[in-house]
């Protein structure tokens, strides 16, 4: 299983948050994810196991996250995410093996299981880049107002009523800007998906 | 679910018109390896992060939570109330006999007789009557 998140697909149309910025409110965050992992485990060791991931996670991504949006809903699915992830590892028994030296993640994935001990093999992963190269190249084909749309439903997973109170975008426009990109994205990769 | 039904749903998808709840349920029924190939590109578009909140909350109310049983809820009542009782009983066991107010005996000694070297000595006396006042203050020093 491999988990891949993309960002930097959209970050050409937002100011990205710094590092400081993302020090300044790392604390309160780290709270939040603390109590997911322990909802999810009921065991502090866990949970702060969980926490010092999603905390990593988030540390080497914050340069490409919209300073603009609710990072605390992105940390909390990252920290679903590392529970389920921690959870299969510990079912399996597989430990978790060391970053190698210099290695850096690449930019625009987030990949949470890569590599993890989890059924990821060489090839696992390269089809798995590809897949994410090709997602890329089909948001590429977006217009701003749709990319940030299709990223408030992907990476935050707001609900339609959501983003428009936070936008002031109407219900009906966001329903048909919404799909509008999906449709876009889904051809783009079922046409480059037969190649 | 069937795949007549996963097929309803990735149109709904395709509107924009699925709530967050059936987008984790669409990214769950995704993951079977036998999907057609143009389902892989929905799979891919929901993105891994619905997929993981899906499987956190079906794994959560699988297990509620992982490391406590069914009967945690019960167990953390019953201990409660337990506690509650034993508090109860001990504070009925040793409840005050007589007047509240009234001042313990063994702070009586010392408010009466005083807490200077002579009223010390004035009570000694009556308990042993060769005592003089000089040698029971000799005592008192040599001990020191």
């Amino acid at each position: 299983m491999i988990y891949q998140l993309n960002i930097s697909p959209f970050a050409a149309y937002y100011r990205c948050m710094t590092r400081s910025e993302f020090e300044h409110i790392a604390a309160t965050l780290r709270q939040k994810v603390l109590k997911v992992g322990l909802q999810f485990f009921g065991s502090q060791e866990d949970a702060e196991d969980a926490a010092q991931e999603t905390m990593e996670q988030m540390w080497r991504y914050c340069e490409q996250i919209d300073a603009g949006r609710n990072i605390e809903v992105l940390a909390i699915r990252v920290a679903k995410n590392c529970c389920v992830s921690m959870y299969r590892r510990q079912r399996t028994s597989l430990p978790r093996p060391l970053p190698r030296r210099g290695e850096q993640p690449q930019r625009g994935s987030l990949s949470l299981g890569e590599g993890w001990g989890e059924a990821s093999s060489p090839q696992d992963i390269l089809e798995a880049k590809d897949m994410e190269r090709m997602l890329q190249e089909a948001l590429d084909l977006l217009k701003p107002r749709e990319r940030q749309l299709f990223e408030m439903r992907q990476l935050e997973g707001l609900s339609v009523d959501e983003i428009s109170s936070e936008t002031g975008i109407p219900k009906l426009s966001i329903t048909a800007m919404v799909s509008a990109a999906r449709k876009k994205v889904f051809i783009e990769l079922k046409r480059r998906m037969k190649q | 679910m069937k795949n007549k039904d996963i097929e309803q749903l990735i149109n709904k998808y395709l509107e924009g018109e699925t709530s967050p709840a059936e987008e984790q349920k669409l990214a769950l029924e995704l993951q079977r390896p036998d999907i057609p190939e143009e389902w892989q590109a929905i799979r891919l578009m929901l993105g891994e992060l619905t997929l993981g909140e899906a499987e956190y909350d079906a794994i959560l109310k699988k297990n509620t939570p992982l490391h406590h049983g069914k009967g945690w809820g019960w167990v953390c009542s019953v201990s409660s109330l337990a506690a509650v009782l034993l508090v109860g009983l001990f504070l009925y066991q040793h409840k005050p006999n007589g007047n509240v107010n009234e001042v313990p005996h063994y702070y009586t000694f010392n408010l009466s007789a005083g807490c200077t070297l002579k009223n010390v000595y004035q009570r000694r006396q009556h308990q042993v009557k060769t005592l003089s006042y000089t040698r029971f203050k000799t005592m008192l020093y040599e001990n020191h």
